[in-house]
């Protein structure tokens, strides 16, 4: 499978260009997260072994399995009964890394399909207020069905325009899931994802700001802010989160994310470009490190 | 349009969950109710809920309970799903084989003890899977059996079957 120059470009900021290119060509490995609204793990456990599929544990996404001998995983009784959600370890992440606790309010700003918000309901044991907003009908329809098959509790579910997200509540804790060129789906489907171009990676670009800016505008002093993508281009990771910092409306700092994540820190230097040195700080989980989607997560923190 | 829920929507879902299913009333305390069109939502508590609600134009909130049926409200599957340990009473366990056979024919015959005419929670071997109908004897009517009517969406279900049926 020859692979598209937009996602070669890539490698040169990865530490093996070799592992990540044939990791490119590899099919995707399914990864399900147990959802403990609707059974204990040890009944989850129980059922996959009775199904006959081998499974193996995350230390650093501990509600995932990734499995294998599942006749499909969208495709089961157990799916169906909310059981699990069918998940890439690097998706199960950003609730993770943003820590929301019982009580809390949280803003998941781009939310559909559901599958962040669910764990970020997990996170929170079901309880506080856990806004769910998607602007597109269509992915707001399947976003409630996902929902309700895992039988989360806590949500409300809102329809707006990201960028003209009202400012009249602050949360706690937000997750801007943003929309991006995909770079990192590229395994999924057996390599169908196709470039869109520069164009649409600056395009991309401009929306993820507007609406990491809005986060950051409805994240109460203190909080702070998950911002994540599915894509490898600096210009909708690194460079977003830099122009925030550069900001002196937002004051912000980037939190450290983990070192022991399977992940390589944030680039601070791309085609000519420099980013701050905190940018280190963010992290790129490479599909040789993770054996998952390419993805991109910052932790930011609003100052008072 | 979401609203708060009324008394009468108060009165249904104590009378389904509590009354009819013996689901413990302070199970659904912790649930705030809503209406919009023919549902009554659930929403668990929150500090800030209130604060919440009023600042944003909310489409949905927490899950599904009651869904209007004609005249009378009818349980929805995830709301029996999420109660499932609470439901102590009008609840028909069925075996593997009980449960495919329902599914597949959308009717089952068997006289059931202790359980009441009407809506009632449909278990199979992994805990709750959704609503039925039970229907006892009557023999004036000439029914001498019981009789389940399956109350789950087909569509969900058709694909299921075959693999319900095996051992796992």
């Amino acid at each position: 499978m020859d692979l598209p120059e937009q996602i070669c470009r890539y490698a040169e900021l990865t530490d093996d260009p070799g592992a990540f290119a044939e990791a490119l060509r590899r099919p995707l490995p399914v990864d399900v997260r147990w959802n403990p609204f609707k059974v204990t793990r040890e009944r989850f456990e129980a059922w996959l072994d009775g199904a006959g599929a081998k499974w193996t544990r995350f230390d650093s996404s501990p509600d995932l399995y990734r499995v294998t001998g599942l006749p499909g995983p969208g495709l089961t009784w157990a799916y169906h009964l909310g059981w699990y959600h069918p998940q890439g370890l690097t998706s199960t992440l950003p609730p993770l890394l943003l820590e929301p606790g019982p009580g809390n309010d949280v803003l998941d700003l781009c939310a559909a399909p559901g599958g962040k918000t669910a764990g970020l309901a997990a996170a929170m044991m079901g309880h506080g207020v856990l806004i769910a907003n998607d602007v597109n009908h269509n992915r707001l329809t399947i976003l409630a069905a996902n929902l309700e098959r895992l039988g989360i509790p806590n949500v409300l579910l809102t329809r707006y325009r990201g960028e003209n997200f009202p400012q009249r509540f602050s949360f706690d804790h937000v997750l801007v899931d943003a929309p991006c060129t995909g770079e990192g789906t590229f395994r999924v489907d057996g390599g169908s994802w196709r470039p869109d171009g520069p164009k649409s990676i600056a395009a991309m670009a401009r929306t993820q700001l507007t609406l990491l800016r809005k986060a950051l505008t409805v994240v109460k002093p203190g909080g702070t802010v998950l911002y994540s993508t599915c894509t490898y281009a600096p210009e909708e990771n690194e460079a977003v989160v830099a122009a925030v910092l550069g900001s002196e409306a937002e004051r912000t700092e980037i939190v450290p994310l983990p070192d022991d994540l399977p992940a390589a820190p944030g680039v601070t230097v791309w085609q000519g470009d420099s980013y701050p040195d905190e940018l280190a700080g963010t992290r790129r989980f490479w599909p040789h490190h993770t054996d998952s989607w390419g993805f991109y997560c910052a932790l930011l923190r609003r100052l008072s | 349009m979401l609203s708060c829920a009324g008394s009468a929507e108060l009165q249904a879902v104590r009378e389904i969950f509590s009354d009819r299913l013996g689901v413990d009333p302070r199970v659904l305390e912790e649930w705030l109710l809503f209406t919009s069109g023919t549902v009554i939502w659930g929403l668990r508590d929150a500090p800030h809920l209130d604060e919440a609600l009023a600042a944003f134009a909310v489409e949905r909130t927490g899950l599904p309970l009651l869904r209007r049926a004609g005249r009378h409200y009818k349980p929805t599957t995830v709301a029996l799903q999420v109660f499932d340990r609470f439901i102590e009473r009008n609840r028909i366990e069925l075996t593997r084989t009980e449960l495919t056979a329902l599914l597949t024919a959308g009717t089952l015959r068997g006289t059931r003890e202790g359980i009441e005419r009407g809506y009632v929670a449909l278990a199979g071997p992994d805990g709750v899977v959704g609503c039925a109908i039970y229907l006892p004897p009557d023999p004036d009517a000439g029914h001498a059996d019981g009789v389940l009517l399956g109350q789950l969406p087909r569509a969900r279900w058709d694909g299921l079957i075959q693999q319900l049926a095996s051992p796992s």
